[in-house]
């Protein structure tokens, strides 16, 4: 046992500060150059070249249907009102009734041809931008686990969040704005958990743009908070407390190194004082043109809300955060949760493709004009699918959640365009060609962003952790 | 023979231990023993035992410890420190005028005999406990007892509970022999943990939740870390699969239950209560013998709800309806249904239905059209199942002889109507007397029933049902190995273990083994949290971990004579806390101005200086209550304040905010929603109450600068501050002087006047004077001085 204090292992004090923040994830680029030096002297952050500086996740509360959105099964509609052929999966969540056809039909898109449903009107315009997984696959059955495991990797204990890990991997490219924006997040099934950062340090963890609530906040209404309305006047006077907090400061004659950690605070206030400009500058759409508006759908009230949200995530892609949530997660009149169609599949499919569908070819087609869509990885999905099966009830039909196999999407940011990974069985049961966990989802994403989800670690109580936990496999077939 | 055994000795003993601790065990894996006292030259430098060991490894470096702190300085710290709020404007001058060499030490007595001792200290303890007011995770819902183990631990400390004893009640508090009505409080640290509700695999629930168990309790108690051995034998410690299983099945056989604590005055008035529905009971059975003589059985019609002639009501026979069939409703609409009677001869019968029903919803029967009970179906029976089910008189029925339509009616929701049944009776009169009877009784026993007298609750643990259980396979609850016997981790603590009894869950055998005086960890462990907590740096800096892979202790004889001492000294915490306080350590000033002390240790584990530290988020809450004078300083043992955990809308949260600000208790009473804590303690790194945190992060971001600027209630705060200022004087000095009274129990230095009074001048031209000085109440209560404690 060593008695000396100098060959402590873990962090000292003075390390510890290596990692106080000064903006928004500035110093967690230093803290990874610093990890990487020890393995590869003199390298980026990055662990090889990024295919993706940015991502924008575009979150679909509640379970959307695969098998009414993109993965056409023709024998739902052979075996329309017939029993499954195989057994059911031990744990559901509901009682499931026999096969449903899907009451839409199916079409080929693009020059490539995915399969959508009639469903969507606008997106097939960009389908060839649009990189189709249709093999996801999951096991818990249940909202609060599901979309823990998709935001955090973990669907029980406490865990840091996809994007604080990209923004603790990466740090941000603007320091006057967080590197993590959630906007419009749900309180719901994980709520705060969802992009919280655990115990990676405070800055990585997203910030929200409008309070996190069930349903949702409207995005017009969506502000950071304690970001307030200062008058010119107020900015005055918060400027000449800024220079007091300064003058203070200077009467001092520290030497030590906790004069770094009242430095650090010091700045941490002159930011804040910045942010206030450039985050009320961020959000303000009043500057955008007629034709944009239109391209997302403002000017339609079904539209309206969503493609206020898409273009808020745009304007925070061009200024530099790293990684923008956008939520579908408001309430249905008949479900409690936007995609969560247990009944009333037609009438709430229907109204949330018509919410998301203009919108969303809009943030593509106008991320493609500007340029971004090469360094802008757009992923979109839910926590689950839906079953094959009719969920038993009375009332107008519904699925169940489903979380065996089910579809994502990704496009842009390093990915093909065009192209079909993974396959669900004959009736959208089980994923069965190139399956997919949230794992693989998440180390591919990272590994898009020039990260190697096995060598982005953190050390907490002892132990490295990792997004990916000890599990993972990039899925290199969608690599572009 | 004799080779044979031994060689199947060493083969066991390979294949139970992954780690094995032959030759080089663990430093904290061996019992501590009390070391001899070092020789130093400055010995008069030293106040307390304790410092000898600190002297020495600064002597050996040549270097040498800053100077004491001065007075003030120490008031503000060791206020800050003890009690968790800024010291009063009494005790500054009292303690200041006080010149005699005990004033320090009295001041120290006083301060530990305060009742806010408790609330700052507890709340130490909570961060370690992981206390959280709702379930956290997926969906968040209220944990309503939570709160009496927050108030058992507030007391706990104030008391001075022993430690061993303190442990024994958090893992055996409903078991222990020395305990009292008010111990089984102390289970809510195995019941208060995250849980994910919504899981829908039970044996996975169960096995996640005692998992959660395990862990908080390895790491609060001992700094180790047993869920890792859930999947397979501990990497680093040793700790093997096996050990993990053999304590599962301890919890296996425990409950997390609500349960009601047993105050005499409850014990009594609930006896009162039963006693009264007996008697209620009596009444009604015997005015029901009295009907019954009227009945004729043998002329009773009977059939089944479900068999009705019309009607748009729901038939279940899956759920409420399960086995027997009921009649209820689909929701949302106006529900009847019509029975077509024939009937023979005129006749008068008691028309009964049988039916469950949780809350009442009443509805009307009607005869032919003309309504004849407009309030029936309106008795509640317990629940809304098949078992809740119960015959219920509706009235009496006058039937003329021919065709007759019987018809039930409710608004949307209806009680689970299961049969009905017309039973002639042979008094007309009497038996109407007797219904009318019965019907008032019954609804006297429902208020009365519903009237339970509140038993206060706890959140806690029982023994359940007394089992083994089989390893896991790789972590899997699905695949299930050999059965392992309940014990004790093999290779820690390797005194006489208990034996953990065939007829118990083994909990207090587990409370007693791990608050043994010769268990390696325990003392250990928290000798060092306190240390830590004091210094905000400890002796081993990773306070919940121990293990191989935690930090060596920068001073291991001084932590050992601490431990052996506070065991000697009877686990007394408070005793504990003198050692430390009155110690020449903990008054060293925080100034450097040791040049070759900042080369050779800058980091400061020699202790050469006291660490200057930033204020927590419930100090900074409760510092800024104070010197605003708006703080209750009253204990708030009730009920937290309600705010919305499960589901908030912005507007629930909108108004949670608002609940937090308006609360003037201390930051400890606040509830600790977990997934919501209040932002202002969440933006300075208050816990998120899901692990065991010996240790805080401390992070410095722009948000909490925003938070700090912004705020409605840090400037509602400036404001009620300025009120006290203003008020004091009309001179802007001496209001200055009174400001950095409150504020840092200092006065300004001449250079901070000018800069301060600059302010309030520059902005007056912006603003009325009053704002002015608002403003720097304001910037002062977010400055380093204020935050940062010397």
């Amino acid at each position: 046992m060593s008695n000396s204090p100098f060959q402590l292992s873990s962090l000292t004090r003075r390390e510890a500060l290596d990692r106080l923040c000064v903006g928004f994830g500035g110093l967690a680029l230093n803290a990874m150059l610093f990890h990487e030096s020890k393995a590869q002297a003199g390298t980026a952050p990055w662990h090889f070249p990024p295919r993706a500086k940015r991502v924008i996740f575009l979150f679909m509360h509640g379970g959307p249907s695969h098998v009414d959105l993109f993965d056409y099964k023709p024998n739902l509609e052979k075996y329309n009102g017939q029993a499954l052929p195989f057994p059911e999966r031990k744990v559901q969540f509901a009682k499931r009734g026999n096969l449903m056809q899907s009451p839409w039909s199916f079409r080929k898109v693009g020059q490539c041809g995915h399969w959508m449903s009639e469903l969507w009107q606008h997106l097939p315009k960009v389908a060839d931008d649009i990189c189709m997984l249709n093999s996801l696959c999951e096991t818990n059955v249940a909202h609060g686990g599901a979309c823990m495991k998709l935001h955090t990797g973990n669907e029980s204990l406490l865990r840091p969040s996809l994007g604080s890990w990209v923004s603790y991997g990466l740090g941000t490219e603007n320091r006057n704005l967080p590197s993590f924006v959630t906007i419009c997040p749900t309180s719901l099934h994980g709520g705060v958990d969802n992009f919280g950062a655990a115990f990676l340090p405070g800055e990585h963890q997203g910030v929200a743009l409008g309070t996190q609530g069930y349903p949702n906040t409207l995005a017009k209404n969506a502000r950071f908070h304690y970001v307030e309305e200062n008058s010119p006047k107020d900015r005055s006077v918060q400027e000449l407390q800024l220079r007091l907090l300064n003058q203070l400061q200077t009467q001092k004659t520290m030497q030590s190194e906790g004069k770094r950690e009242l430095e650090t605070r010091l700045k941490s206030f002159e930011l804040a004082f910045r942010m206030q400009t450039e985050a009320k500058e961020a959000t303000d759409i009043s500057g955008e043109s007629q034709s944009t508006r239109k391209l997302y759908g403002l000017n339609e009230p079904e539209t309206e809300n969503f493609g206020h949200q898409c273009l808020l995530a745009r304007r925070l892609a061009e200024r530099g955060v790293r990684f923008i949530q956008v939520s579908h997660a408001h309430s249905l009149p008949f479900n409690n949760e936007q995609w969560d169609q247990h009944s009333h599949l037609e009438k709430g499919h229907s109204v949330n493709v018509r919410q998301i569908d203009k919108p969303i070819t809009g943030l593509i087609m106008d991320l493609k004009s500007r340029g971004m869509l090469d360094d802008t990885l757009v992923l979109w999905g839910g926590e689950f699918g839906r079953t094959p099966s009719v969920q038993a009830g009375d009332g107008p039909v519904g699925r169940d959640h489903h979380p065996d196999g089910f579809s994502m999407w990704m496009a842009g940011g390093g990915v093909k365009g065009g192209m079909r990974y993974g396959a669900t069985d004959d009736f959208g049961y089980h994923a069965v060609q190139d399956r997919c966990t949230i794992h693989d989802l998440h180390a591919t994403l990272l590994h898009l962003m020039g990260l190697d989800h096995e060598r982005l670690t953190y050390n907490h109580l002892g132990r490295e952790f990792r997004l990916t936990d000890v599990s993972g496999y990039v899925a290199h077939k969608i690599l572009a | 023979m004799r080779l044979l055994c031994s060689n199947i000795i060493v083969w066991c003993a390979i294949a139970i231990s992954h780690i094995t601790l032959a030759d080089d065990r663990h430093w904290s894996f061996e019992a501590p023993e009390t070391p001899s006292l070092p020789a130093v030259k400055d010995a008069f430098w030293a106040k307390q035992p304790t410092d000898l060991f600190i002297l020495q490894r600064l002597e050996a470096l040549e270097l040498s410890p800053s100077a004491r702190a001065d007075k003030a300085t120490l008031l503000r710290r060791v206020w800050l420190d003890l009690l968790g709020i800024p010291p009063s404007q009494q005790a500054l001058t009292a303690f200041l005028q006080d010149t005699s060499e005990q004033a320090y030490l009295r001041m120290i007595d006083a301060l530990l005999a305060s009742p806010h001792y408790g609330e700052k200290w507890g709340r130490h303890w909570l961060d370690v406990s992981r206390y959280g007011d709702s379930n956290g995770g997926d969906e968040n819902h209220p944990y309503p007892h939570a709160f009496r183990y927050r108030n058992w631990i507030i007391d706990a400390f104030n008391e001075d509970m022993a430690y061993d004893q303190f442990v024994q009640a958090q893992l055996a508090g409903d078991l222990v022999s020395w305990g009292d009505e008010h111990t089984l409080a102390g289970t809510g640290f195995l019941a208060i943990g995250t849980k994910i509700l919504a899981e829908q695999d039970p044996v996975k629930k169960r096995a996640d939740i005692i998992d959660e168990q395990l862990d908080t309790l390895g790491r609060a108690f001992m700094g180790l870390s047993i869920g890792c051995a859930r999947c397979h034998d501990h990497k680093f410690d040793p700790i093997s699969e096996r050990d993990y299983y053999a304590l599962a099945g301890i919890f296996y056989s425990t409950d997390i239950e609500d349960l009601e604590v047993k105050t005499p005055e409850g014990v009594l008035q609930k006896s009162i209560w039963q006693r009264q529905i007996e008697d209620l009971d009596q009444r009604i059975s015997k005015a029901e013998i009295q009907l019954s003589n009227f009945r004729n059985i043998g002329q009773t019609r009977e059939w089944q709800a479900e068999d009705f002639d019309r009607g748009n009501v729901i038939i279940d026979r899956e759920q409420y309806g399960k086995e027997i069939g009921i009649i209820g409703d689909p929701g949302a609409q106006d529900n009847f249904v019509e029975y077509d009677l024939s009937v023979k001869d005129e006749h008068i019968s008691i028309l009964e239905l049988r039916y469950a029903a949780k809350t009442a919803r009443p509805g009307k029967i009607l005869l032919d059209g003309n309504p004849v009970f407009e309030n029936a179906v309106s008795a509640t029976t317990g629940g809304w199942f098949p078992e809740n089910q119960k015959w219920i008189i509706e009235g009496i029925l006058e039937l003329k002889s021919g065709e007759h339509v019987l018809r039930i009616e409710s608004k949307p929701l209806m009680s689970h109507i299961d049969r009905i049944r017309l039973i002639s009776v042979s008094d007309p009169e009497e038996a109407l007397a007797s219904i009318q009877q019965i019907k008032r009784l019954t609804k006297e026993r429902e208020a009365l029933a519903s009237n339970h007298p509140e038993q206060p609750k706890v959140m806690g643990v029982s023994d359940g049902s007394i089992q083994n259980v089989r390893l896991n396979i790789r972590g899997n609850p699905h695949q299930l190995g050999e059965e392992i016997q309940r014990r004790f981790p093999l290779e820690i603590g390797k005194f006489e273990h208990p034996i953990v009894d065939a007829d118990s869950s083994g909990r207090l055998e587990l409370a007693k083994w791990i608050s043994s005086r010769h268990h390696p960890l325990t003392a250990r462990v928290f000798v060092n949290r306190v240390w830590h907590w004091h210094f905000d740096s400890g002796l081993v800096d990773t306070p919940d971990n121990f293990g191989t892979t935690g930090q060596a202790p920068s001073h291991p004889e001084l932590l050992d004579w601490l431990t052996t001492d506070f065991i000697r000294h009877g686990w007394s915490i408070k005793h504990l806390h003198r050692r430390i306080l009155l110690s020449s350590v903990y008054q060293l000033s925080s100034v450097s101005l040791n040049q070759t002390a900042e080369k050779k240790d800058p980091s400061n584990r020699l202790y050469w200086k006291k660490n200057m530290r930033r204020m927590d988020a419930e100090t900074f809450r409760d510092a800024l209550l104070a010197v605003s004078g708006s703080l209750n300083a009253n204990a708030h043992l009730k009920k937290p304040i309600d705010v919305k955990a499960q589901d908030p809308s912005s507007e629930d949260l909108d108004k949670n905010r608002i609940a937090y600000e308006s609360f003037p208790h201390r930051t400890v009473y606040l509830p600790v929603v977990r997934s919501h804590i209040y932002d202002l303690l969440a933006l300075l790194d208050f816990p998120n109450a899901t692990a065991p945190i010996g240790k805080r992060s401390l992070t410095t971001v722009p948000t909490q600068a925003l938070m700090m600027f912004n705020s409605p209630f840090v400037k509602e705060m400036a404001k009620q501050t300025n009120r006290r200022v203003l008020h004091s004087s009309k001179a802007n000095a001496s209001r200055l002087d009174e400001l950095y009274r409150i504020l840092f129990s200092r006065h300004p230095s001449e250079k901070e006047r000018t800069a301060c009074l600059e302010l309030v001048s520059k902005t007056s031209e912006l603003l009325e004077e009053a704002q002015a000085w608002e403003t720097l109440c304001h910037v002062l209560m977010i400055s380093n001085d204020f935050i940062y404690v010397q």
